[in-house]
């Protein structure tokens, strides 16, 4: 759901966690929101990032000052898993008593992973059921002058498999691998390359659900360039939605209905938040989906990610 | 139109297609198709994974043109994918019960395996259903029983042996799945695992002898389990493997383990190491294939004419393919002309020829260099290409395959006769751009941090080592010297640790290969490395033709890592013969 007047619409909010983050947009949320509606504040924060990172989360402590920082480790996701699961147990030990705790989570610069791994979190039974989770996004507006020359992340130190996601997979079915593009093509190359899958499907995101028709232009041409380099092995490709996550869902619930059977599945998700979160919870839904995520060496700190004017907010606890 | 250098999966080809596309290499690599376990070691797209598919039954089937029973071998494929067994789940288990619950999902994944390959073969097996249906009932559910698996309502009798093999799948998938259940509820909480477990010595090793009596299946011929990327194994797994090398049942069951140069140890569980040959023989693809000795020459140009004559249906010659920048070559030519009659000795009647071998490259890329007009070498032609590819067949097929793409997309023709030199030479030059400046950013990445009190990291030491080699070969090869074509540094003395970690570094992303040549004093072998000649265009150095290499000592070299400039500038020294140094300027021919 789009939303301009984002204090309206979350009211009192008992916990707001968001990300540190080199863009400009991490700190759109944390600056808008209303101290006094918050009871408590967490910025999940990676060891040994950006020093601009940083620096944004001063921007927001300026607002909220109560914002306590979580450290987490770079490339040790189980541990990340751990913090995050000690911190929102303490905190429903602490705060719990009869009705269910609502929590804010800004989305925006989390890391996939990192967002994946809270998810998977959250939708532990004993957590979500003491939880009102709203997830919001600032999505970006524009993202360079030059469309040409666009990158977001270079490189891909390591590929691997989300923590709470890793699939229940057949050693007798061949591999099938989904990969939701978007506009890192060396990630995409990468993964498919290193997977070395049976079969491949592409999705690319839908014109009619981009956010930004500009960003949708760039988007169809690094497919075409994947599509052309794997046709060998493409069994099909879908659209998807970059805004709606129960839609974007549907679809992979679909194709995963449709190859279960024959293969397992891997699903890559390397386009924006949302249609991240609709792949994690169609792998909640279909604990043999594995979900695999590639950690890139450089990202780039200096392209303007202007923020929208307004968020995208999801109830989380409704789609678990 | 079908482009013929693409690379695919060995997985996906059929038998038919893997006969025909491809070439014969065990005459190389000889220890690979008998008894004994062995390390098959290569670069991404080296052929490891076609090796393997190649020695399973329905190739070798096909091949032999006899009966499953009549083959020389018999071969079951486990590859293991990326994500497949390594995952955090696993990894998470932290109690003293890692070990078991490690080693029972790694022996059921590879029964798995196992099986599925025998799927291929069910007509065959259905001529003696009756044993395999009593193989199934007293080996294989005697075997999971004793393992803690309630067989009380699978003893049944089935059809043919494809029920019977999918009912054994069937009961093998529930116990790999129930455990991964329990790895993933782990997560959250200390449950205990009241699940069978399996082992290599207890549960597949005996079923696998119990098999191998079954006369559909070759009698008394060896048995290969074929482990496909074992470097995608996490470390206890990688012990575990290492210990069933350990138990040297060889002469039953063989191993072929293949890694990507990844392989995470050699140690087993209880912390021995297994060792090379005692435990099982090692074959390194690279380094195989850049000793002079070698018919990898011949393989890549019996794999081009296999897959034009498949793909295009044309038998064209390799070298007509690919032809030579024609201009260059002539002018080439005139200068071994010229270098024949200058070098012309009646009493050394081979001198002339020499010269005009040994430095016509050298001479005409001197006059290059001299125009100042910005041409530069050109590295066209099936002879650059396949030295270029320096001995990994994908690094020929890959930029093959993309000139043949450009081809289509520049000249919009339908029938491909030959790749014109200029294409072959961007497409060649910017492979070898990419092969080093690209992957720098991932090994900065890995090795970028510093450790105390250094002032560069490993990723700034291996990059001042490849270039500095890059380097004083560039000037060697527009030098005067008698030997100007030097892709090689052979060590006086051994490494330090230091010298050795980057070696290896370098080695491990392909930038090097390590072999090894006889010493000065013919007393006994140093260590040589050899500079991946797919970075000959980047560096400006020819690829083909005689190979010299430089003895140094260890200590020279490592001046490299951290002073690239004073190493490039002792070694500029000794180029331009001022002063003779011996472990600088000693050449000689690799052998």
């Amino acid at each position: 759901m789009k939303v301009n007047n984002i204090n309206n619409y979350v009211g009192e909010v008992d916990l707001f966690i968001f990300s540190s983050g080199f863009e400009r947009r991490s700190t759109k949320l944390g600056e808008s929101l209303n101290d006094l509606q918050l009871k408590q504040s967490y910025v999940f924060h990676l060891d040994e990032t950006y020093k601009i990172s940083y620096e944004n989360i001063i921007i927001v402590k300026k607002n909220i000052p109560k914002t306590e920082i979580v450290v987490y480790p770079k490339n040790n996701p189980l541990e990340t898993f751990s913090i995050y699961n000690g911190i929102i147990s303490k905190f429903i030990e602490n705060n719990f008593k009869n009705d269910k705790l609502k929590v804010v989570i800004d989305i925006t610069t989390f890391t996939r992973e990192v967002m994946l791994i809270l998810i998977k979190v959250l939708s532990n039974k004993s957590v979500s059921r003491k939880l009102n989770v709203l997830l919001v996004y600032t999505p970006a507006k524009s993202y360079s002058e030059s469309k040409e020359s666009l990158w977001l992340t270079k490189g891909v130190r390591d590929i691997r498999s989300v923590v709470g996601y890793s699939g229940l997979h057949s050693p007798s079915k061949k591999l099938l691998l989904i990969v939701l593009t978007g506009f890192e093509e060396e990630r995409t190359e990468r993964i498919i390359e290193s997977f070395e899958p049976f079969k491949l499907i592409l999705g690319k995101p839908s014109q009619k659900h981009s956010i930004n028709s500009e960003l949708n232009i760039i988007s169809n041409q690094k497919f075409d360039l994947i599509k052309d380099k794997f046709k060998r092995i493409l069994l099909e490709e879908f659209e998807f939605s970059c805004q709606n996550i129960g839609n974007t869902k549907d679809i992979i619930s679909q194709i995963h209905n449709k190859y279960r059977n024959e293969y397992n599945i891997v699903i890559s998700p390397l386009n924006n938040k949302v249609s991240t979160i609709a792949v994690g919870i169609a792998g909640l839904e279909n604990q043999d989906i594995q979900i695999c995520y590639a950690s890139a060496n450089q990202y780039n700190i200096d392209t303007p990610h202007e923020a929208c004017n307004y968020f995208l907010c999801f109830n989380l606890s409704r789609l678990l | 139109m079908k482009n013929p250098f693409e690379v695919s999966t060995p997985e996906g080809i059929s038998a038919e297609d893997v006969h025909e596309l491809f070439v014969d290499v065990f005459t190389d690599f000889y220890q690979v198709p008998k008894f004994g376990h062995t390390f098959l070691n290569g670069p991404r797209g080296s052929g490891k994974s076609m090796m393997f598919r190649f020695m399973m039954p329905d190739c070798q089937k096909i091949k032999n043109k006899c009966k499953l029973s009549d083959l020389d071998y018999f071969s079951l494929y486990a590859p293991i994918k990326l994500t497949e067994l390594n995952n955090h789940e696993i990894g998470a288990l932290n109690t003293n019960s890692a070990v078991f619950i490690n080693e029972h999902l790694l022996t059921n994944f590879i029964t798995i395996k196992c099986f599925k390959s025998l799927q291929e073969f069910e007509s065959e097996i259905d001529q003696y259903f009756d044993l395999f249906n009593e193989f199934y009932k007293s080996i294989f559910l005697w075997y999971i029983d004793i393992s803690g698996f309630d067989i009380s309502q699978y003893n049944t009798n089935f059809k043919n042996s494809k029920d019977c093999l999918n009912c054994i799948i069937r009961i093998l998938e529930k116990i790999y799945r129930d455990c991964l259940i329990y790895c993933k509820r782990s997560l959250f909480v200390d449950i205990s695992y009241y699940g069978p477990l399996f082992s290599y010595l207890d549960f597949l090793y005996p079923i696998l002898l119990e098999l191998k009596k079954l006369p559909f299946l070759p009698q008394n011929k060896p048995l290969f389990i074929l482990i496909d990327d074992a470097g995608y194994l996490n470390e206890m797994q990688t012990q575990i493997l290492n210990t069933w090398v350990s138990y040297r049942t060889s002469h039953e069951v063989s191993l072929k383990i293949s890694t990507q140069l990844d392989y995470k140890s050699f140690k087993t569980t209880t912390n021995k190491t297994i060792d090379s040959p005692h435990d099982y023989s090692q074959v390194n693809i690279a380094t195989i294939y850049t000793t002079s000795q070698n018919n990898y020459y011949k393989r890549i140009n019996d794999i081009v004419k296999k897959r034009l004559k498949t793909y295009l249906k044309k038998e064209i010659d390799p070298f007509a393919f690919f032809p030579n920048d024609e201009k260059q070559l002539n002018e080439i030519n005139e200068i071994k002309n010229k270098l024949r009659v200058e070098n012309y000795s009646a009493s050394k009647k081979y001198a002339a020829g020499d010269a005009a071998r040994r430095y016509a490259s050298s001479e005409y890329m001197k006059i290059l260099k001299s125009k100042r007009s910005g041409s530069t070498l050109s590295y066209a032609g099936f002879d650059n290409l396949v030295d270029i590819s320096s001995g990994i067949i994908r690094h020929f097929l890959e930029p093959a395959s993309i000139m043949f793409s450009e081809v289509i997309a520049r000249y919009s023709v339908l029938d491909i006769e030959f790749i014109p030199d200029s294409i072959q030479d961007d497409v060649i030059q910017n492979y070898s751009r990419k092969f080093l400046e690209d992957e720098f950013a991932k090994i900065h990445e890995l090795h970028g941090k510093k450790s105390g009190g250094e002032v560069l990291s490993k990723a700034d030491k291996l990059y001042n080592l490849i270039t500095s080699l890059g380097e004083i070969f560039h000037k060697i090869f527009i030098s005067n010297k008698a030997e100007r074509v030097v892709f090689s540094v052979a060590l006086n003395d051994s490494p330090d640790i230091e010298l050795k970690e980057i070696l290896d570094l370098a080695e491990h992303y392909g930038y090097i290969h390590k072999s090894t040549i006889g010493n000065k004093n013919g007393t006994g072998r140093v260590r040589l490395y050899i500079l991946s000649r797919t970075l000959a265009p980047y560096f400006k150095l020819d690829p083909t033709g005689f190979k010299g290499y430089q003895f140094m000592n260890s200590s020279v070299l490592k001046l490299s890592l951290t002073n690239p400039k004073k190493f490039i500038k002792e070694i500029t020294q000794d180029i331009s013969g001022d002063r003779d140094i011996i472990q600088l300027n000693f050449f000689e021919n690799e052998n």
